[in-house]
């Protein structure tokens, strides 16, 4: 005769205590307080509180003596910079206590800043303004108010398997013009018929499109009177025709960055270069070690050399925040400081705001050397290793081009209709005129002027 | 009043002495199953109720969750409705009910079937590996497909020796979204099909049998005529289910943080998309419009179960 499985008391009340611990544990996943010091104040960042933690080496290893003073809590709304620009809005709406400070890419700056959400910082900037490189400043700032520290430079970069363009017969140097990287790629494609020179498919992420746009500091999508350019103004198409014919011509890996068939055809020698942006430099090592020595760096080609991927993180304080002096005085030494700017590249890899860090960071990255406290799976990761000596040099004469689209307040909700409307036409399902008309009827009707706040 | 006479003396002293505190025991009576059910009342009050008003409210303003709004009337439902995404979007959404129901319950309740059968051997084995996928969160499920249709890498494409884009095709890919739904959704709609089974008297197949009815015969006859309010509330219920789904789709054709496109995209993606962009007067707008919808698909389907099954009581 079988046993009758019953719910006992006792199970009942264990599942119970287990239910609970999960329920408790969940915000503690969200949320790491690093109570130490006296000068306490909070950070919200994306994609884990975990990821603050390198940036506490950092200050700990520039700064020794005073990382102890600081209590930090790290709370992490979400995955991605969305989640986190959503929480503000309902930590805004509900009245609750404001984070000190808050990581966020500067897109949605032009939001927070419009609406008053952000301190004027500029009164603080004073003693830094002077170091601040172009790049660094136009991070920094919105519509002339300092509102933010930078915490890295999305650089547009060049990465390219040099091997395979030598045996193409490619100068990336050379590249200056649409018609040339065009050209480039064909050459690319008969030297090495089951490789590309570069990716592009039917689901184009923003940053695609935004890296190209951004080579115009005086391109808009929308005017303060509400009225938009997308129609009017020829700059969007050209871009958007040039991609499309990337696309068409056959020059590009028809796969999108992100997706499952990225790394692998990194991996498999299918893409043979990458206009993309700085922050890959830490992704080429990870994706594929074997080919180290191979991958080079170039500023993207004269046709779009100006201009970023998004601008970058910056950390922006929220009017209001109770101990906003603290959080200022942690990021400007982490961010502004020559010290912590040269360490915090050192240890991860971010590119400092500072003419005075940049230029010591070039000369270490002249002739790399291992640090001693590195293991060989740590060592085997960095840029340095990778990449060789002097790798950073095309990367800080790129910054001198470095400047960041004029998003306005209504910016995340742009960039889902600019897809929606211009990934068709890339990939070949609609017409030039359909994607510029659509997208420009879209934002009139679903968000009218952005100013309008 | 004759049975009265029956009830010894004692007990009608007893019951005369506890007639003064009458009142208060019917009072607790008429209480009590409130009291019970109150917990359920406030939290449904407080935590659906109150925010569905707020965001009924939010639905007419130009809120952005801060600062100040301004009352716009039904300009967010009329630039909704206007908006061909919102129409491409419940377009996809009833593809998807369509396209997974019908052959997720096929597979699950011929699944159910055939452990229930004399022929099956190890049925705890079964009953646990067909539920697992139910086990596995929908993210975690859709990201492991991700890597199975991959294009130049994928598991499927691999095993094929092609390349067919399952995931970027927007011919094919919203038949992954459809895989993945019946993959998870089998194993839930299994077990409850089992039970309602389970529940099927055996001694009325059995007299079948003895009439001289063969498998089929009982299987079409009996068994899927008793089996019918089962299979029609879970009709219903997944079909709630689906007009809200948002995790298969994303998880699976967006990437890095975008969402999927909107030619594959379910509609409660434009409610997120307004959250994330700070237009929180569209995004209640579009959940209410959202809401609507699934009152009414479920009206009509209340309506054809009472129909059919006091048709089938008849």
């Amino acid at each position: 005769m079988r046993t009758k499985s019953t719910l006992t008391r006792r199970g009942l009340l264990r599942t119970g205590a287990a239910l609970g611990a999960a329920t408790l544990a969940t915000p503690a996943l969200m949320r790491r307080s690093y109570a130490q010091g006296a000068k306490p104040f909070e950070v919200w960042v994306w994609g884990g509180p975990d990821r603050f933690d390198g940036r506490l080496n950092s200050f700990a290893q520039a700064y020794p003596e005073e990382a102890g003073t600081f209590d930090v809590t790290v709370r992490s709304p979400g995955a991605h910079g969305a989640e986190v620009w959503q929480a503000l809005r309902l930590a805004l709406a509900s009245g609750q206590t404001l984070p000190d400070v808050v990581m966020s890419n500067y897109i949605a700056v032009p939001e927070f800043a419009e609406l008053g959400v952000l301190t004027d910082m500029s009164d603080r900037f004073a003693e830094f303004e002077d170091d601040l490189t172009p790049a660094g400043r136009s991070l920094s700032v919105y519509n002339d108010m300092f509102v933010g520290v930078p915490a890295n430079h999305n650089i547009k970069t060049w990465f390219y398997n040099a091997a395979k363009f030598d045996a193409a017969g490619i100068d990336p140097t050379a590249v200056r013009t649409a018609a040339d990287f065009m050209a480039a790629g064909q050459a690319y494609r008969s030297a090495h018929p089951d490789s590309y020179i570069m990716n592009l498919g039917d689901t184009p992420i923003h940053y695609n499109y935004f890296m190209m746009l951004s080579h115009w500091n005086d391109l808009t999508l929308a005017n303060r009177d509400g009225s938009y350019n997308i129609t009017s103004d020829p700059r969007f198409a050209e871009v958007f025709q040039l991609m499309h014919d990337w696309r068409q011509s056959g020059i590009a890996m028809p796969i999108d960055d992100w997706s499952p068939d990225w790394q692998p055809g990194f991996q498999e020698g299918r893409i043979g270069s990458s206009l993309i942006a700085s922050w890959m430099l830490g992704f080429l090592p990870r994706f594929m070690p074997e080919q180290r020595g191979e991958w080079e760096i170039a500023a993207w080609p004269d046709f779009s050399h100006r201009g970023s991927e998004g601008g970058g993180p910056v950390f922006m304080f929220p009017n209001g925040a109770p101990n906003t002096d603290n959080a200022w005085e942690f990021m400007s030494k982490l961010h502004l400081s020559t010290e912590g700017g040269v360490i915090d590249w050192q240890t991860r890899g971010t590119i400092p705001g500072t003419t005075s860090a940049l230029s010591q960071l070039q000369e270490l990255a002249s002739n790399v050397t291992r640090p001693a406290d590195m293991t060989d799976e740590q060592w085997q990761l960095t840029p340095g290793y990778y990449y060789g000596d002097g790798f950073m040099d095309p990367i800080i004469a790129a910054m001198e081009d470095f400047q960041v689209f004029q998003y306005d307040p209504a910016a995340p909700a742009q960039l889902d209709i600019m897809r929606r409307r211009v990934n068709p036409y890339v990939s070949g399902n609609s017409t030039l005129e359909e994607a510029l008309e659509g997208m420009q009827a879209d934002m009139e009707r679903q968000i009218g002027n952005p100013y309008a706040v | 009043m004759t049975q009265a006479t029956d009830i010894p003396k004692p007990a009608l002293r007893a019951a005369a002495a506890e007639t003064p505190a009458a009142p208060r025991g019917a009072w607790m009576r008429k209480v009590t199953p409130y009291l019970f059910i109150a917990p359920f009342v406030i939290s449904f009050l407080l935590i659906f109720v109150g925010p569905a008003l707020y965001a009924l409210g939010l639905s007419f303003t130009n809120y952005r969750g801060f600062g100040s709004f301004r009352w716009v009337g039904f300009y967010n439902y009329v630039t909704m409705l206007q908006y061909d995404a919102f129409w491409i979007t419940l377009r996809n959404t009833a593809f998807y009910w369509v396209a997974h129901a019908a052959p997720m319950m096929g597979i699950a309740l011929g699944l159910a079937l055939l452990v229930r059968s004399r022929l099956a051997r190890y049925r705890r084995f079964f009953k646990t590996t067909i539920f697992l996928p139910q086990m596995i969160a929908s993210v975690t499920a859709a990201l492991v497909f991700q890597n199975f249709f991959g294009t130049t890498s994928g598991v499927l494409n691999g095993f094929l020796g092609m390349e067919i884009p399952w995931l970027t095709d927007p011919d094919l890919a919203p038949w992954a979204v459809v895989l993945i739904l019946i993959w998870r959704g089998t194993g839930y709609w299994f077990v409850i099909f089992l039970a309602g089974l389970t529940s099927i008297d055996l001694e009325i197949e059995e007299a079948a049998k003895m009439d001289g009815a063969n498998g089929w015969q009982r299987l079409w006859r009996i068994t899927l005529p008793l089996m019918k309010p089962i299979l029609l509330f879970a009709f219903v219920v997944d079909m709630v289910v689906t007009w809200r789904l948002f995790a298969e789709p994303n998880v699976l054709l967006g990437r890095a943080g975008t969402l999927a496109p909107i030619e594959q995209a379910p509609v409660l993606n434009l409610v997120v998309e307004n959250i994330r962009a700070g237009q929180f007067g569209q995004a209640a707008a579009t959940g209410w419009l959202l809401f609507i919808i699934i009152a009414v698909l479920t009206f009509v389907m209340f309506k054809l179960i009472g129909s059919k099954t006091r048709g089938s009581e008849r």
